[in-house]
């Protein structure tokens, strides 16, 4: 296993257990907006830096690389759904909208990263044949 | 010049997104032509060649996404702008195919394949036609005259790949 690898799965697992807390948290209600805060600020500050990570890493990593990794990026980005599903039930919305942007921030650049390695796995020769041409030319 | 520098030319389409891009400051994106300047002032070719993010290589020429920092909104490079370029290791050239926002009234999440695609075919017809446009990225992109390149020897330039 790859140290990316190691990484997206240690995050994945550090996440579920703040979307688990999160999720109990949010079901007592309201002293409870720093029991969603404070898990969602960790999972920020750790899916900043796995975003980091994966963007710096994206020239090196192998098809083999891309292949093993998209479906664990594809299970991070499901948590996420599931999480922005919970705080959304909980109504708490305003009252963690910091921190709340901050991780929709990071799922994007998440959801960008993914895109862009279906792109590079993409079998499509629509944009490998117009490379072609240009370069006879 | 060093022979390690790149030339820098752009399609219609980059163009006409960095002209929607500035045409209102209040929008947020008129540091444009500024921000994409840092990135590429003090870079040689080599060092743009080894960019991130490499979406395809064929022959002599690789597909790049490039982050830039929108510093009118003050935002990091993750935050800021996307830039797609076309580099051709033979002719050391860099083509500006297309930028957009990450955020903002035009921010868009990723650029779809087929607009890729559509890019590259302007780019391969802007090659044929001769109208690619080049740009100095030492003075805010401005446009660089055909004229302005031609050497004294009367053979027609072609414009390169």
């Amino acid at each position: 296993m790859t140290a990316i690898e190691t990484k997206i799965n240690s995050f994945y697992q550090e996440a579920q257990e703040s979307v688990n807390e999160i999720i109990e948290g949010s079901d007592e209600h309201l002293d409870l907006i720093l029991s969603i805060t404070k898990p969602l600020d960790n999972i920020n500050k750790k899916f900043a830096e796995l975003n980091e990570s994966l963007f710096n890493g994206m020239n090196g990593y192998s098809i083999e690389d891309f292949n093993n990794i998209l479906p664990k990026l594809k299970g991070i980005n499901k948590l996420c759904m599931t999480l922005i599903g919970a705080i959304a039930r909980s109504g708490l919305y305003r009252d963690v909208r910091i921190a709340l942007k901050e991780f929709y921030k990071q799922h994007d650049l998440l959801r960008e990263i993914i895109h862009d390695i279906h792109l590079i796995l993409s079998k499509d020769d629509s944009i490998d044949q117009i490379m072609l041409e240009i370069n006879e030319l | 010049m060093s022979s390690n520098a790149a030339k820098f030319y752009s399609i219609l389409t980059f163009r006409s997104s960095l002209a929607l891009l500035c045409k209102k400051d209040k929008n947020g994106y008129a540091s444009c032509p500024k921000d994409v300047c840092s990135v590429f002032e003090k870079l040689s070719f080599d060092d743009i060649w080894e960019m991130n993010t490499r979406l395809r290589e064929i022959g002599n020429l690789r597909l790049i996404k490039i982050r830039v920092q929108n510093s009118c909104q003050n935002l990091s490079s993750a935050d800021g702008f996307r830039l797609i370029i076309c580099c051709n290791k033979v002719l050391r050239t860099v083509a500006f195919l297309n930028i957009y926002p990450k955020r903002g009234k035009y921010g868009q999440l990723n650029q779809p394949k087929e607009e890729t695609a559509r890019q590259l075919t302007t780019y391969a017809k802007s090659l044929k036609d001769g109208d690619l446009v080049e740009h100095n990225v030492k003075d805010e992109l401005k446009q660089i005259e055909k004229d302005a390149n031609i050497n004294s020897s009367s053979t027609e330039q072609r414009q390169p790949s």
